[in-house]
């Protein structure tokens, strides 16, 4: 009776995730189906900074996921459910990425198109660079992800079995993560060269897939300490969840805050010092058309405040303060996601493509948090029966 | 961030980071007595005298060097860049354990750092030093090195700021200086304790000159430890400056194999695993010959192999990056300067050596047996240093040697000069090494009495 009900449970929610995403998809494909080419594309564009946007944060949920069990911070102990119930909704971006491969490619990428058999350089790629390797490689990324994903959410949930058994489940997560992120880093670096970088298939910067993961995974924690924030408001879990676990998260939001700036600006530094043509012109895009404007802002905003602001000690012990830095910066999030992405096809910042952009990003949203909102209420909001959760409790309470 | 851990404190039970049955006094009584004590040791004397005479090659080398000028080093054109950068790369590299041990592992919570942060920021100073001396030779005539120094002056002097060599000297002068104060500021209570503890009135003066009248109050440690955190938090952007300044020394330049983005993130983790194997090729022998082995603990060896691992990693990482890159880039000169030049190439026995010490040996490191062995983590730190070492060759030399235009190649080979200057660095750093475990406490006695009390009273409360 109880497997029955079990299963019929899964059922639903199997359901009801594919109604969603099928759903999802097939709004935008009614959307890119009919009107004109350049419109089509553009739409496929406000897509795919949707999708890597909502990715960011599934995938580095994943990622925190590994280096919680391989660091084992106190503060990784309050965040496990959030990167397990995150990374749990990377099949969602499998079905997307579907979605992507049959419609989308020769609309967003122009090494897929005709015209690429007559540009020389592009051709000296095309052993990279073409459709069947495009699926292929997307295959294998995600077959990667979500078994990382599932094993870890699956030995994890052992954790939780008995006592004797708790540190010994740990330690096999652990023992899966190390080899885990290298695989993580390697499938996410060249994910990015496909999806992001190759928009402008001139144009190539090895540091991409490390500025590509450091904004991940600032994204990742600027949601997870949203999730904490808000759930610290509920008197049953506020008791857990002390001060100083926000202030760890605190501190980690600003290291990968200076990490992104810091990678960012070298990347910056080199090209603009080389100022070589193949290289050269990714900036200058970037640099006039009104993207100059979204370019300081992201200096100023995406780095610079959020840095002054969370040097401030007092500032990072308050969950509600640091809750509404965390917004800003995933806010800031979607700002950098576009700049990296829409003037590789616009020239000029222009209103409607922000706006369609900004839907896209609501839409998929929408869906994405109805999502991981199912799965992370399966379970207990943090994990209380982890083996070293007591431990976890009394470091939060300096 | 990564605070001392739930699962750490599980673990620091059976593998504890200072071994049991220790009390304040013997910690105090075991570290100090190394230093005061009247005798030489032997093996010491030995080690001591060898440095010393490479020491001699030093001079030797620099004197010959003042005489007759940088021809007679192997660099000309196009190699203009030899070993003097290749080993100025090096050393600073090694130099960065130390600050990252103390200033980053300190802000984590990460106190197994205790044990080595002392050894480690000493190392760091010595390997800096030995850096410094290479562009201060390499300008060929030393004695105006301070032109590079933006200063008042009437001859028209205007430093190049747009150049990485220039930044450079305020990133290197910088780093240097911090460490320094870093290094002695953490001293300080241990000097004191020298002072208090020293038989002999002449150790005792110095000792007493040198711990700047430290009485121990309260106050005393309380102006310490916010002095000691400033300190940490100030040098740790110095710990990723230092080496990013010094790969734009390449990757700003628009030669193939040097103007790639990916070089700060990979110099700056290739520095951090040079200096950690360099760490381990030190800590591993002094612990054995001052029986230090219940302070530095096999777990202290077995964190530093992680943290080798870890940042040998994402080298091999760059490696991979470079190659790709360069194939993706479609650029025949990048694509010659990877595929032809340097895996086939005149140099390519060396980047092949390069890839095995740095990426395929260390992947011993996935095995806990290994990273707890002190001889196969001794031997695995030698590959490692070496195949940093490589590293620069390799980036230096391959990508000089033969750039765009095949009428101006030619090949690179050292001289006697530049192999004994570089062996006489070492014999300076060895010395150096050899003199500070002598006469200043290698490890921090008043941290480890702290970890101690903290232990008992933890094992109090619970």
């Amino acid at each position: 009776m109880k497997l029955a009900m079990k299963l019929h449970d899964q059922a639903k929610t199997l359901g009801l995730l594919l109604f969603l995403v099928i759903l999802n998809s097939l709004s935008f494909g009614a959307t890119m189906h009919g009107g004109e080419p350049s419109a089509k594309s553009d739409l496929w564009v406000s897509f795919l900074i949707a999708y890597v946007f909502w990715f960011h944060i599934a995938a580095g949920g994943l990622a925190f996921l590994m280096i919680q069990y391989l660091t084992g911070g106190a503060w990784g102990v309050m965040g496990r459910r959030v990167f397990e119930a995150t990374s749990s909704t990377l099949p969602v971006f499998a079905i997307l990425l579907v979605a992507m491969v049959t419609f989308g490619v020769p609309n967003l990428y122009e090494w897929a198109r005709p015209e690429a058999a007559h540009d020389v350089i592009l051709q000296k790629k095309s052993a990279y660079l073409n459709v069947p390797a495009f699926t292929i490689r997307g295959v294998i990324y995600f077959v990667v992800w979500i078994a990382l994903s599932f094993l870890l959410v699956k030995l994890g949930a052992s954790t939780s079995g008995a006592e004797s058994e708790g540190p010994h489940s740990r330690k096999k997560c652990a023992v899966l993560s190390g080899p885990g992120m290298v695989l993580y880093g390697l499938t996410m670096t060249f994910a990015s060269i496909d999806w992001v970088m190759s928009l402008e298939p001139h144009w190539y910067s090895s540091l991409y897939g490390a500025l590509f993961v450091a904004g991940q995974l600032l994204s990742a924690l600027a949601f997870t300490i949203v999730v904490l924030a808000v759930l610290s408001r509920k008197q049953d879990i506020a008791k857990f969840l002390g001060k100083r676990h926000f202030h760890d998260y605190g501190k980690l939001l600003l290291a990968f805050v200076m990490l992104w700036a810091y990678l960012s600006f070298s990347q910056y530094l080199i090209i603009w010092s080389g100022n070589l043509a193949e290289e050269v012109p990714y900036y200058l895009k970037r640099l006039q058309g009104g993207w100059e404007k979204l370019a300081i802002t992201l200096i100023i905003a995406h780095f610079a405040l959020p840095f002054l602001i969370l040097l401030s000690r007092d500032l990072k012990r308050q969950p509600f303060l640091l809750l509404l830095v965390a917004v800003f910066i995933l806010f800031m999030r979607f700002c950098e996601v576009l700049f990296l992405v829409r003037p590789a096809v616009t020239t000029s910042l222009s209103l409607s493509a922000l706006l369609s952009d900004l839907f896209a990003v609501a839409i998929m949203g929408v869906c994405w948090i109805f999502i991981f909102l199912f799965i992370f209420q399966k379970r207990s909001p943090l994990p209380f029966e982890d083996p070293t959760f007591a431990e976890a409790v009394a470091h939060g309470r300096h | 961030m990564a605070s001392p851990s739930a699962s750490a404190h599980i673990a620091q039970e059976s593998d504890p980071i200072i071994a049991p049955g220790h009390s304040l006094g013997s910690v105090t009584e075991k570290i100090s007595s190394v230093v005061l004590t009247k005798e030489f040791r032997p093996g010491w004397l030995a080690g001591f005298a060898l440095c010393a005479g490479l020491v001699m090659v030093l001079a030797i080398s620099i004197g010959w060097l003042l005489i007759r000028g940088v021809g007679i080093w192997g660099v000309n054109i196009p190699v203009g860049w030899g070993f003097a950068i290749i080993n100025f790369v090096w050393w600073i590299g090694i130099g960065h354990a130390g600050t990252l041990i103390s200033a980053i592992l300190l802000l984590l919570n990460q106190e197994w750092r205790t044990s080595i942060n002392r050894f480690a920021e000493a190392m760091t100073i010595f390997a800096v030093m030995c850096a410094g001396m290479f562009p201060l030779l390499h300008v060929g005539r030393p004695w105006f090195a301070y032109w590079m120094l933006p200063h008042p002056n009437t001859y028209a002097l205007w430093q190049q700021f747009r150049s990485p060599l220039q930044w450079d000297v305020f990133a290197v002068s910088t780093y240097a200086t911090v460490s320094m104060l870093f290094w002695y500021v953490g001293l300080i209570p241990d000097l004191a304790t020298l002072r208090d503890r020293a038989k002999n009135v002449f150790a005792k003066y110095i000792f007493a000159f040198l711990s700047l009248g430290w009485r121990g109050s309260s106050r005393h440690w309380f102006r310490y430890e916010t002095a000691y955190l400033l300190l940490a938090g100030l040098s740790t952007p110095l710990v990723v400056s230092v080496h990013t300044v010094v790969s734009f020394d390449f990757a700003v330049g628009i030669i193939p194999g040097w103007h790639a983005t990916i070089f700060p993130p990979y110099f700056v983790a290739g520095a951090i695993y040079s200096g950690f194997a360099m760490v381990l090729t030190l800590a591993i022998p002094i612990r054995k010959f001052f029986k230090m082995e219940d302070l530095i603990t096999s777990r202290h060896l077995d964190n530093m192999a992680k943290v080798m691992l870890a940042t040998g990693l994402i080298v091999g990482y760059g490696y991979f990056m470079e190659a790709f890159m360069a194939w993706y880039s479609g650029n025949d000169y990048e694509r010659y300067l990877l595929f032809k030049n340097r895996m086939q190439g005149p140099y390519s026995p060396f980047y092949w050596a390069l890839i095995f010490c740095n990426v395929i040996a260390i992947q011993a490191l996935w095995s806990k047996k290994v990273r707890r062995s002190p001889v196969a983590l001794f031997i695995l730190s030698i590959i490692v240093n070496i195949g940093m070492w490589l590293e620069r060759f390799v980036i230096v030399v391959t990508s000089l040697h033969a750039d765009f235009l095949p009428s101006s190649w030619g090949m690179y080979y050292p001289t006697i000069w530049d192999v004994a200057l570089y062996l006489g660095t070492i014999g300076f750093f060895l010395m150096m090494m050899f003199l500070f475990v002598r006469f200043v406490p290698m490890i921090s006695i008043f941290e480890v009495r702290m970890l101690l009390e903290q232990k008992k009273e933890k094992e109090a409360a619970s």
